[in-house]
């Protein structure tokens, strides 16, 4: 793939993109706590998903292209929720004001039943008064993996209480800067005190390894193609090639680094 | 692309609780409304889906079919009369406060809150339990215009459905079309329905059965003959499931 040339991306941003219509804020659950405000909309292909949008343009960490491209990313490879554009009308909005940051073209990420965020999930299985999930070590290995390559910062993962199953979520941190070229730096989040090995196994980690190496430049430029423009994305054509060539080159050099994690 | 944007609309989920002193409520059906009754619908989970036993399906079936008979006059039901049904369930039944939601297409928006809210979880088996079958027949007829209750009481008997009043039809429903092994509780369920049929006074019977399928075990194809003989004895109409139309023409039907 020669990165320089954007011509691909500029085709394959002419096919326009899929966006999914808001219907309602799902009335069962407020909205996170954290900086971006994240919400759970239900929306008209009858998923919920939470929804970012644009809290404050100068402080929106990388944009909402960010968090599309980690979110489409994380789909690909089985390791996190998928992130879709999705459209929010006046109608859609709660009528007393609290989520009118949300109005335009956002991002939501496909919401995920039986989850905690592993910061909450000592509070959150205390709150229950059910034991700790044990952690899954192919999903942490991948998770691990997969925040590696794309350098998440701030990097946050869901658990599911029912099996364990590890997810990276939150991405709208990543790409601050894709000018660097060396080796990707290891990413682990921690989740409960003990399990700090974890998916540390070689079988796991070269599973892991494996599935973000199978992610073809094609799948890349996908994963960058076919975003909204506007101040909130953040998204012109030459960044998004940018981001896409150094997730190429990082995926090239992964398996050194996550080598260097395993434990025989 | 997507389509235009419509109105805002309002909804609610029926909510139903097996025990109601244990806080496990699940959502059985929603409800969308707009704010004059211009437009509204409601669409609920298969019975079935819903409580096993059969009573409770007669429950709730009625209070959904009276639902969605309201949905189907002009107007349709408000948001003020969606205020006052929430209001008004109690105990096992509750109706959620309306919500407000884009209504950019009524169908769309139905389909996608029932989706998110209602529908039974994929990956479920297709099996035609007698369950399915008899939310099939109970679906088919009301299509029809047929009157037919679910689940419903005759001279102190439960039948798994009544077609009419004055002479009415009592319908027993049975399927061969699972993989079981067992097919013990469906001669009793059959057996049952005989023994009722003996001491209701002026009602005609039919009993719709989904034979065994090439999936089933052989055992099914033996009880399968025999309640169809016990029927056959005691001159009970049988049909299969492709057949109940048939069978139900000219039943009394709703006005």
């Amino acid at each position: 793939m020669d990165w320089e040339d954007p011509s691909a991306l500029n085709a394959l941003d002419r096919e326009g993109y899929r966006v999914v219509e808001a219907l309602a804020r799902d009335p069962s659950r407020g909205e996170s706590g954290t900086f971006s405000r994240p919400s759970p909309f239900v929306c008209i292909d009858g998923s919920i998903y939470w929804l970012k949008g644009n809290v404050d343009p100068g402080r929106v960490q990388q944009g909402l292209v960010a968090e599309l491209i980690g979110g489409r990313l994380a789909a690909i490879v089985g390791a996190g929720p998928a992130a879709v554009v999705v459209r929010v009308t006046p109608e859609s909005l709660p009528s007393d004001g609290t989520a009118t940051h949300l109005l335009g073209v956002v991002v939501g990420i496909l919401d995920e039943p039986q989850v905690a965020n592993a910061r909450d999930l000592q509070a959150t299985i205390a709150n229950l008064g059910v034991p700790a999930p044990s952690i899954d070590g192919r999903s942490r290995a991948l998770v691990v993996a997969f925040q590696t390559w794309i350098g998440a910062s701030d990097s946050q993962v869901l658990v599911r209480l029912t099996d364990g199953r590890v997810m990276s979520i939150d991405h709208g941190d990543c790409f601050a800067n894709v000018t660097s070229v060396g080796p990707p730096s290891m990413v682990v989040t921690p989740i409960l005190p003990g399990t700090e090995d974890v998916g540390r196994g070689a079988p796991e980690v070269q599973a892991a390894v494996a599935k973000i190496e199978a992610v073809t430049d094609q799948q890349i430029l996908r994963a960058v193609a076919q975003v909204p423009a506007g101040e909130a994305w953040q998204s012109p054509v030459d960044r998004r090639l940018a981001i896409a060539r150094w997730l190429s080159h990082r995926r090239d050099s992964l398996r050194a680094v996550m080598d260097g994690w395993s434990t025989p | 692309m997507v389509d235009s944007v419509g109105g805002r609309g309002y909804f609610s989920l029926l909510r139903w609780r097996a025990e109601p002193s244990r806080d496990e409520a699940r959502n059985v059906a929603v409800l969308l409304v707009d704010e004059r009754g211009d437009l509204g619908a409601i669409k609920a989970a298969p019975i079935s889906s819903i409580s096993p036993r059969l009573h409770e399906q007669g429950l709730l079936d009625q209070v959904i079919a009276g639902l969605e008979a309201q949905f189907q006059e002009h107007p349709k039901p408000s948001l003020a009369r969606l205020m006052e049904w929430q209001g008004s369930f109690r105990h096992s039944l509750s109706l959620t406060p309306p919500s407000e939601t884009a209504i950019p297409d009524l169908d769309l928006a139905l389909s996608a809150l029932y989706r998110a809210y209602v529908a039974p979880r994929a990956g479920g088996s297709r099996v035609l339990t007698k369950g399915r079958l008899l939310d099939s027949v109970i679906t088919w007829a009301r299509k029809r215009g047929v009157e037919i209750r679910r689940g419903n009481y005759v001279e102190n008997f439960l039948f798994d459905a009544v077609v009419g009043d004055e002479k009415p039809v009592l319908v027993d429903v049975l399927s061969f079309a699972t993989t079981a092994q067992h097919w013990t509780p469906v001669e009793h369920d059959a057996a049952h329905f005989l023994y009722a049929l003996e001491r209701v006074d002026h009602a005609d019977a039919l009993a719709v059965i989904a034979p065994p399928t090439e999936a089933s075990h052989r055992s099914a194809l033996d009880a399968h003959e025999r309640v169809g003989q016990w029927f056959a004895e005691a001159n009970v109409a049988t049909v299969s499931p492709d057949q109940v139309g048939d069978a139900l023409a000219g039943t009394p039907r709703l006005i």
